[in-house]
């Protein structure tokens, strides 16, 4: 790991850390509105996260002086980051879930199935439709046909 | 006695019928588990109908080599693809998929059935032999006693977050807050539903399971790209994975054994076991660096653990008709069904059927080694696909077993923010694992928290006066400090100005 990634880490840990803190706390505070029973195990649990949290917390920060004080004397070359499959990493599976949300579990596949394919860089048209067929023929054979399971109906068509 | 009850259990076992009704059900097992999303409740869910018709024991044989099947074929795409079809497989991914990516993908499945298969003999071994005083020793754990188990291990598998246990604490807290959501089981209140009707019945494992190894991975695929298996081929067969479980005999038989500890006590399951298991073997191994590399033993002990668990789960179930697990309570449905009741009166009254059984698991255990490494090299070439191709497919297999789960679509939205969750673990090396078992173990925790203060009036030094609740929490805590203090001084060897 370079200085600028270890950097980046460091923050990035010392950030979630304190989301988790403010979390924990949300969770023992929350717990208060809990009857007497239910709110034993919630509250300790709350207690033990934050302790954690605040511990991880600490320690990134402690991490985060301790680099800033040796910076100057790593290397900071970054390595090359394909930002392109970076975002369809991302944006791919989100996007997926919105279409079937928006067309329904066949529609949205067929478009995901393909579409992620050809984005990923294959070209080769008999490839894209026999991947999309067969991963679909096998889905229904194996959900609709032996389990009985309707897989689900976009709200555009619904309406 | 022991001669006796296999010879009185072959006799009633080995006849063709019930022979092609447990090959059937292991074939069928072995395809079904394989599938992201569906696993041993659900192949054992599709059989039930046909089984009403069948005699008693054909019908319980079926049952339970389905569900063995599906069970194990849950390891292979824990180490093919890093996506345990089982939350018992968990533990498995750790060094099975290292393998996988050297191209030892073949091997270290052959190591996962050698395993299965020698823990589920020895476990239905130990059943038959020691049935009796096994259930008494297993009725002498109480909440105390099954809270301590929770913890211990829940420190241990924060402990396998070897940068920073206070990472694993943190992740197991939020699992354990996850099992919270959704009505209370102790009180019935409804807690952080945040007025969500879909959160009320608590969030399900498969969805979480599914983004934390399953979308986390893809994602990963999709921006590494090349194979899994970074050889570009695949190296050795099943069959030497098979021959080289018996190469660690120590680690076998010491993980059977923590799996039969385990999977003897009533509503713990084999999830406890598989790690206890892995982490036993890593503390006692001269090497622990090699673990979390592709370490046979790795795959070898939370696969017998777990098998061996679910085999001793069965004493329990039968002989007194408590349920070790949602398999046993579907076998012990099965022979409700058929109009006999578990407890004293099989073990008197049945014994023909009982031992039939269990000596028919045998049977089964042996057929699903012969088909599953028959399966095994096909399945295995999945690490040889490009990534640009695997990745467009799983993430459509995924979302269609999320979805078959329960049939909710938020289902799938919880997999796309448990998704999320497992990019940022894992770019910030938190380890996922902890947050599984704190959602698998939080409900047993809660409760028995709760039995054992109202045993105790509020005295919370139950757990420390008991023995056994004692020295395990003993154990959680001395793994907590002996981990900090050994990353502590590593960190202060490998980079001074961190630590």
């Amino acid at each position: 790991m370079t200085a600028s990634e270890k950097s980046t880490h460091a923050f990035g840990t010392a950030f979630v850390s304190a989301v988790a803190l403010a979390g924990f706390l949300l969770i023992f505070v929350e717990a208060g509105s809990f009857g007497a029973g239910a709110r034993l195990f919630p509250r300790l649990l709350g207690l033990v996260g934050a302790m954690s949290a605040a511990v991880l917390l600490g320690q990134s920060c402690l991490r985060i002086l301790a680099q800033r004080r040796h910076s100057a004397q790593r290397s900071t070359a970054g390595s090359a980051l394909d930002w392109r499959n970076v975002v369809i990493s991302y944006v791919g599976p989100p996007a997926y879930a919105g279409l079937l949300y928006l067309l329904g579990f066949w529609i949205a596949s067929v478009l995901g199935l393909a579409g992620l394919l050809v984005l990923l860089g294959e070209r080769r048209p008999l490839v894209v439709l026999a991947i999309t067929t067969g991963t679909l023929l096998s889905i229904y054979l194996m959900f609709e046909f032996s389990f009985g399971i309707r897989m689900p109906e976009g709200v555009l068509l619904a309406a | 006695m022991l001669l006796d009850s296999v010879l009185l259990g072959l006799s009633a076992a080995l006849t063709w019928d019930r022979m092609l009704v447990m090959f059937v059900a292991t074939v069928l097992g072995l395809v079904l588990g394989a599938m992201p999303g569906l696993g041993p409740l659900a192949a054992m869910a599709l059989l039930i109908p046909f089984t009403f018709t069948m005699d008693p024991l054909a019908a319980v044989l079926g049952l339970a080599s389905i569900s063995v099947a599906a069970n194990c074929s849950g390891s292979f795409s824990a180490i093919l693809l890093n996506v345990p079809g089982e939350t018992a497989s968990t533990a498995t991914c750790f060094d099975g998929h290292p393998m996988a990516r050297q191209g030892l993908a073949t091997v270290a499945i052959g190591l996962s059935i050698g395993a299965s298969f020698v823990a589920a003999v020895i476990g239905i071994l130990a059943v038959i032999a020691v049935i009796q005083p096994l259930v008494s020793v297993a009725l002498a754990f109480g909440p105390p006693e099954n809270a301590a188990l929770a913890a211990i291990g829940i420190a241990f598998v924060s402990s396998l977050a070897r940068k920073s246990i206070t990472k694993g604490l943190v992740m197991a807290a939020l699992g354990l807050w996850l099992s919270t959501v959704g009505i209370d089981a102790v009180n019935g209140e409804p807690r952080y539903t945040f007025g969500l009707i879909e959160l009320q019945d608590g969030i399900d494992l498969v969805p979480v399971m599914t983004g934390l190894f399953a979308v986390t991975e893809i994602v990963s695929w999709i921006q590494e790209r090349g194979t899994i298996s970074r050889l570009g081929r695949l190296e050795g067969s099943v069959w030497r994975g098979v021959f080289d479980t018996l190469r660690y005999p120590v680690s076998l038989v010491r993980s059977t054994l923590v799996g039969i500890g385990v999977g003897v006590i009533p509503g713990v399951g084999s999830v406890i076991a598989s790690f206890l298991a892995y982490e036993v073997e890593r503390l006692s191994s001269r090497s622990p660096g090699r673990f979390g590399q592709g370490a046979p033993e790795g795959v070898i002990a939370p696969e017998a653990a777990n098998n061996s668990s679910i085999s001793a789960s069965l004493a329990p179930a039968l002989a007194l008709g408590i349920p070790g697990g949602a398999t046993s309570a579907l076998l012990l449905v099965a022979l409700m069904v058929h109009g006999i009741r578990p407890g004293s009166m099989l073990l008197t009254g049945h014994s023909e059927l009982l031992f039939g059984f269990l000596v028919g698991l045998i049977i089964g255990a042996l057929m699903f080694l012969l088909v599953s490494v028959l399966f095994a090299r096909p399945l295995a070439l999945v690490t040889l696909v490009r990534a640009e191709l695997l990745a467009p497919i799983f993430l459509v297999l995924c979302f269609a077993g999320v979805y078959a789960q329960d049939q909710q679509f938020s289902d799938i939205l919880l997999a796309i923010i448990f998704g999320l969750v497992g990019c940022a673990a894992k770019a910030l090396d938190f380890p996922p694992v902890p947050l599984v078992l704190g959602l698998v173990v939080g409900r047993l925790l809660e409760t028995s928290v709760v039995q054992s203060l109202a045993i105790s009036d509020g005295d919370w030094t139950i757990f420390f006066t008991r023995p056994v609740s004692g020295s395990l929490l003993a154990m959680a805590a001395l793994v907590i400090v002996l981990t900090t203090l050994r990353g502590v001084r590593r960190k202060a060897i490998a980079d001074p100005v961190e630590s």
